[in-house]
């Protein structure tokens, strides 16, 4: 009996140890697991850890030898580009799938759609109560992700153009957090992923164009690129181990792949 | 070693999950009416194992031994030369071409817990086991914004002088870094402030320091205390191929010398430029010998098609007390008053690197050059002329340095470096012409 324990001991330990990993992004946590999961359905003796902790963690693990694959809502910055390259280590990206992010507001707020401008002055503070867009004599409570997160710093360059967010805001540890916040209150405002949208809040159309056109985000908009607030989520992986690591990585890429990633609510790569 | 770790678990959580149902076989056996309170079951033995695993592995985190060692070949031109290239050629009276040394083995524990961290950097070499830093940091835990360093440690001014050994592309520092920082560190305190993200200055850096002058090792002797500060800015395009970093740095401070003579440099009687005796105030013992510098330093990176490139820069300015033959501090290191007569001169110095990855492979190229002039109102002809009281310690010294590096891996890498190092012709015998003191290195290193 013993002797069995002590032999699946080690075959859970061997498992661990020689199995494809992937270290990263939060965002793109869900995805990978998904796809993880079928690509083991199919290849029987693949086995993939998927794990969390953020953009920049596993980038670090890439960098230390203690993940196969960086997944990462962000490009990897010139600094983390350069640890690699003091190790002797090359580097490969592939753009995996887009993520949407949409703007949440509570279901009761009569607001519909907003500008690019409009968001900039909501989150860096300029703009205080929802009646200056056109909506209630009501306070705007702005939520957003930590300074750490990846999205946080997308939604500055993308939507706000590099202007700074207002002290006033909340920042929250995860998009669940916000979902939560801006349900139960009546003047909320956040960004959230796409695939988080549920019929607790309220997601707002958005115009790029100063107001001529506003789009609603939708799987179909996001996929024909007319929703503006898109960005590539990736895969980092060292060059010297592109042969182990691109069966996964093509998989994802497949048409099954692309599949798993519009049903779990991101979008597709075009073909 | 993470794979000893996880067999390690493995083996402990298995044994956990055993003893846990040998307990319960027993106990059904000794005691035939059972407990149901008293027994635990697989799961609960299980998720103890596990909690009492995560905190054992949590506490091992704190703790972070790293470092590396250089191992290094060098050849220089002439038998027992002077060199910045990691010391003279020589051993007391015997004079060598070449050599084979231990240039660092360093060895840092680094103990992090919340916001405390304290570390240990041993040097261990041929030469020396010496303690290269220990100090102990607090950051604020509000604002993550806010530190506290103090014990000994780097000399913040600069950018080469903080950069480690380990990644730096040259063998060396420059000229003059090791000149005015011999140790490059100091008994002291500084205060640092990171601006955070959310702010509009996200990426501002201030330093700010007050220092012994000791270099670090030697007591204090003086109470005079130096201060030193480095303010600086990074900053990366949006498609992070290209990041860029400017700094400015000062430093005041000095220390003590007695009545010990003191010269400045000053037009002579004869129409020359030299040194002439400074015959105020030489009756007040507490005189200081003031050290002044300023500095400014540029490093950009940029990835582009042919790979990585990175240029840095750095110029310093200002007043250093030194000896006749030297422009180091008396003594290198004052731990007492001085024992020679201190020169006041005014310097110059700075260095460029152009670092360049080729493509994405593991061979990168480096050209450096810098200057140190330890004298900038005496030019090389004037060095050495009767009664002008100039000396070894007035002569510019230029260096050209080129190399080649190969990372085998993250941890190590071969570095092979060239310095080809001008000085002035003087009057001065020994440094009529340029001298020779050419170095090459051939190093390896490896990074833990």
């Amino acid at each position: 009996m013993k002797t069995k324990l002590i032999l699946s001991a080690l075959a859970l330990y061997t498992g661990v140890v020689f199995s494809q990993k992937l270290k990263g992004s939060d965002t793109v946590l869900p995805l990978a697991q998904k796809e993880a999961e079928s690509y083991m359905k199919t290849n029987k003796t693949a086995k993939i850890n998927v794990t969390g902790g953020g953009s920049g963690v596993g980038i670090s693990a890439l960098v230390d030898g203690t993940t196969d694959i960086a997944m990462s809502s962000r490009k990897m910055k010139l600094t983390e580009k350069m640890k690699l390259s003091d190790g002797g280590k090359a580097t490969k990206e592939t753009i995996v799938a887009y993520d949407a992010l949409a703007i949440a507001v509570h279901p009761s707020n009569k607001i519909s759609q907003l500008t690019r401008e409009q968001l900039e002055g909501i989150f860096t503070g300029k703009i205080k109560n929802w009646k200056e867009v056109g909506g209630d004599d009501l306070a705007i409570v702005v939520y957003s992700r930590e300074s750490s997160s990846g999205t946080y710093d997308f939604f500055k360059e993308h939507v706000m153009k590099n202007k700074n967010y207002a002290t006033s805001v909340l920042s929250m540890p995860a998009t669940g957090s916000i979902i939560q916040s801006i349900s139960q209150t009546k003047g909320a405002i956040g960004y959230v992923g796409l695939a988080y949208i549920e019929k607790n809040v309220k997601a707002l159309g958005v115009s790029f164009d100063k107001g001529k056109t506003f789009v609603a985000p939708s799987m179909a908009t996001a996929k024909n690129r007319s929703y503006p607030i898109v960005r590539p989520l990736y895969y980092y992986y060292l060059a010297t181990s592109e042969k182990a690591v691109k069966p996964f990585v093509d998989f994802c890429l497949s048409a099954e792949g692309q599949k798993i990633v519009e049903n779990i609510g991101y979008v597709p790569l075009v073909k | 070693m993470k794979n000893k770790i996880n067999l390690l678990a493995g083996i402990f959580l298995f044994t956990g999950v055993v003893t846990a149902q040998e307990l319960t076989d027993s106990s059904k056996i000794s005691a035939p009416v059972v407990n149901s309170e008293q027994e635990e079951s697989p799961i609960d033995t299980l998720t103890r194992a596990v909690a009492s695993l995560l905190d054992d592995n949590m506490k091992a985190k704190r703790l972070k031994i790293t470092g590396y060692v250089q191992p290094q070949y060098q050849y220089i031109d002439s038998a027992g030369a002077q060199s910045f290239a990691g010391g003279d050629f020589k051993n007391g009276t015997s004079n060598y071409f070449s050599r084979f040394t231990m240039r660092r083995g360093r060895f840092k524990f680094t103990y992090n817990y919340n916001n405390v961290m304290l570390m240990v950097n041993i040097d261990a070499t041929e030469k020396t086991l010496a303690m290269r830093e220990t100090y102990a940091k607090i950051t604020d835990s509000r604002w993550n914004m806010f530190s506290l360093t103090a014990g000994l440690l780097q000399a913040q001014f600069g950018y080469e002088l903080n950069q480690s050994s380990s990644e730096r592309e040259t063998p060396e520092r420059a000229r003059f870094n090791q000149i005015l920082f011999p140790t490059e560190r100091d008994l002291g305190a500084f205060g640092s402030m990171v601006v955070p993200k959310s702010s509009k200055l996200y990426g501002l850096k201030l330093d700010v320091g007050m220092m012994n002058g000791v270099a670090g090792v030697a007591p204090e002797f003086d109470n005079k205390k130096d201060f030193t500060g480095r303010l600086q800015y990074s900053k990366a395009t949006r498609s992070e191929r290209v990041k860029f970093d400017f700094g400015t740095s000062g430093y005041y401070g000095g220390y003590k010398i007695g009545n010990q003579k003191d010269y400045n440099v000053n037009t002579l009687k004869n129409g020359n430029t030299g040194f002439e005796l400074n015959t105020k105030d030489t009756a007040n013992y507490n005189r200081i010998a003031k050290r002044a510098y300023v500095g400014a330093d540029m490093q950009c990176s940029i990835d582009w098609r042919i790979g990585i490139t990175t240029l840095r820069a750095e110029y310093i300015q200002g007043e250093q007390p030194g000896t006749n033959a030297s422009n180091q501090r008396a003594n290198n290191s004052p731990g007492a008053l001085p024992t020679t007569a201190i020169y006041h001169r005014q310097f110059n110095g700075a260095y460029f690197y152009w670092v360049q990855d080729i493509l994405t492979s593991k061979f990168q190229v480096v050209l450096k050059y810098d200057w140190f002039d330890p004298n900038v109102k005496i030019t090389g002809k004037q060095i050495g002329l009767t009664g002008t009281g100039t000396n070894a310690g007035d002569i510019r010294f230029d260096t050209y340095g080129f190399g080649l590096n190969y990372h085998i891996n993250q941890y190590a890498k071969i570095m092979v470096y060239y310095d080809l190092v001008k000085n002035e012709d003087t009057q001065l015998t020994g440094y009529k012409k340029d001298l020779k003191d050419n170095v090459f290195t051939l190093r390896f290193q490896i990074k833990y």
